[in-house]
């Protein structure tokens, strides 16, 4: 069999890559560029010297320390930066786009543009909620912004519940492998605004005689 | 004033059924002036209809599939399911769980494995709300109404647990030293007991009707002990006796509360 022809360039020796790539962080397929919510902070350190004892990172050293915690300082080794962490955070730093850009189309009055990254969000939801294995509490706000898109049966949700997506979003990016129980503590904020935290068949099993 | 005095039907809808029923729950609850909440509920709440979500909960969790846990709700003989397999009500969820099917897409699949297929989204979905209605149900319980009353010293309340994913209820049953600890306090009362004796009577003659008749009975008899399984045969005569004169039962089981508690001079209310 004939060898494949040679046709690929190196990226990095190309000239005009160097000069011009940024990295971006919005989906590819987005016509809106989304930002970190973090962006503005500088770069940190993510990983830990591997043979470095765990037990050099104490609670003392810590504290005296000025500098800024890692991600692999603050979470156990073993879970952050699985595939479904990275994937997570990934996807919810275009959620939360979303909703900025959801709530900044309200402000203009653009109701449908509004609408159109609220569809955007929701269709990630199923992705975000296959990333369930960082725990329950992340599973728990993922299923309750999906049961309460969905109770909205289409409806564009108004300025308090889209705020209310975008502060459950950013929680979960900002601890992503928290508990239940403090997932739980957090279904109040979307269930003020309105917005059913459960499945809506499974409500209405629970609620039949 | 108006007060109420809630029962373990409307304590269950107000922290278990969230949504219309839970809504109606605490409309009546909150319009009141004052409602109370005997302990008897509470322990009535969590060995009854909480012990049932515990149960479906802990289906989900040892199956980790949505159409096994279903399969388990058709075959389980548990009164409080028995109404719902001959309802639409699994069918209508089961129909829920094929419309979904479509939106899951397979590279969701081949790139996150089991966790993306539909049965285990559901189930997943499913599970996780389920955790979150019983334990919030759990922590509220002493928080809907104004005040908690009756409390029951052979009655531990022990918390709920987590432990391998399973829900533990801990202790369900009294644990009386000597005998329950209601029974002092209704043994005061011998016309009360009397005259619920006699609406019991009258009731039609299931299961739990002769064994509130027979426990009635008995306390009437000083050398009897009443024992915890007593205690929990008592039921809906509990409420009867120990609401307040000037409160109201609140219930959604009228039918089998209204005698009792007429019998006794109280009154009865739906939310």
């Amino acid at each position: 069999m004939a060898a494949q022809p040679a046709n690929i360039t190196d990226i990095s020796s190309h000239a005009s890559w160097q000069s011009t790539y940024q990295p971006k962080l919005s989906v590819s397929d987005s016509a809106t560029v989304i930002e970190s919510p973090t962006s503005k902070k500088p770069a940190v350190a993510v990983t830990t010297p591997a043979g470095l004892p765990l037990t050099q990172v104490t609670k003392a050293s810590v504290a005296s320390s000025p500098r800024r915690l890692t991600q692999s300082e603050l979470y156990p080794v073993r879970h952050a930066f699985a595939p479904q962490h990275i994937a997570a955070l990934r996807l919810l730093t275009v959620a939360i786009g979303r909703c900025e850009h959801a709530l900044a189309h309200l402000k203009d009055g653009q109701k449908m543009k509004a609408d159109t990254e609220i569809q955007k969000l929701q269709v990630l939801l199923p992705e975000l909620f296959c990333c369930r294995s960082l725990g329950d509490g992340f599973g728990t706000l993922v299923a309750a912004l999906s049961s309460g898109l969905e109770a909205l049966n289409g409806d564009t949700p108004n300025q308090h519940q889209i705020q209310a997506f975008k502060r459950v979003l950013t929680l979960l990016w900002e601890k992503p492998f928290l508990t239940a129980d403090e997932a739980d503590s957090h279904l109040p904020l979307l269930e003020s605004v309105g917005l059913s935290v459960y499945p809506a068949d499974l409500l209405d099993f629970l609620a039949s005689d | 004033m108006t007060r109420v005095f809630v029962e373990t039907t409307v304590l269950a809808d107000a922290l278990l059924k969230p949504g219309v029923r839970a809504k109606a729950a605490k409309d009546a609850i909150n319009a009141a002036d004052e409602s109370l909440l005997p302990v008897y509920a509470i322990k009535e709440f969590k060995a009854g209809p909480l012990h049932h979500y515990v149960w479906f909960h802990g289906k989900l969790v040892t199956t980790q599939s949505w159409s096994k846990t279903l399969e388990q709700l058709r075959k389980t003989a548990m009164s409080s399911f028995k109404a719902r397999w001959v309802s639409t009500s699994v069918e209508a969820l089961e129909a829920a769980a094929v419309k979904n099917r479509p939106v899951r897409l397979k590279q969701l699949v081949e790139k996150y494995g089991a966790d993306a297929t539909e049965d285990r989204t559901v189930c997943d979905r499913y599970r996780l709300a389920l955790r979150s209605i019983i334990m919030r149900g759990w922590k509220g319980r002493r928080k809907l109404t104004t005040r908690v009353i009756h409390e029951l010293e052979c009655y531990p309340e022990d918390e709920l647990r987590e432990d391998r994913g399973l829900i533990e209820l801990g202790e369900t049953d009294c644990h009386p030293k000597d005998e329950c600890a209601l029974a002092s306090r209704l043994r005061r009362e011998p016309k009360q007991l009397e005259a619920l004796q006699n609406a019991v009577e009258q009731q039609p003659s299931k299961p739990e009707n002769q064994k509130r008749l027979q426990t009635l009975r008995e306390l009437r008899r000083p050398s009897k002990k009443l024992s915890s399984s007593q205690c929990r045969h008592l039921g809906d005569a509990v409420f009867a006796f120990f609401c307040p004169q000037d409160a109201t039962i609140l219930t959604t089981n009228e039918r089998d509360l209204r005698p009792l508690a007429e019998a006794v001079g109280k009154t009865v209310q739906t939310p």
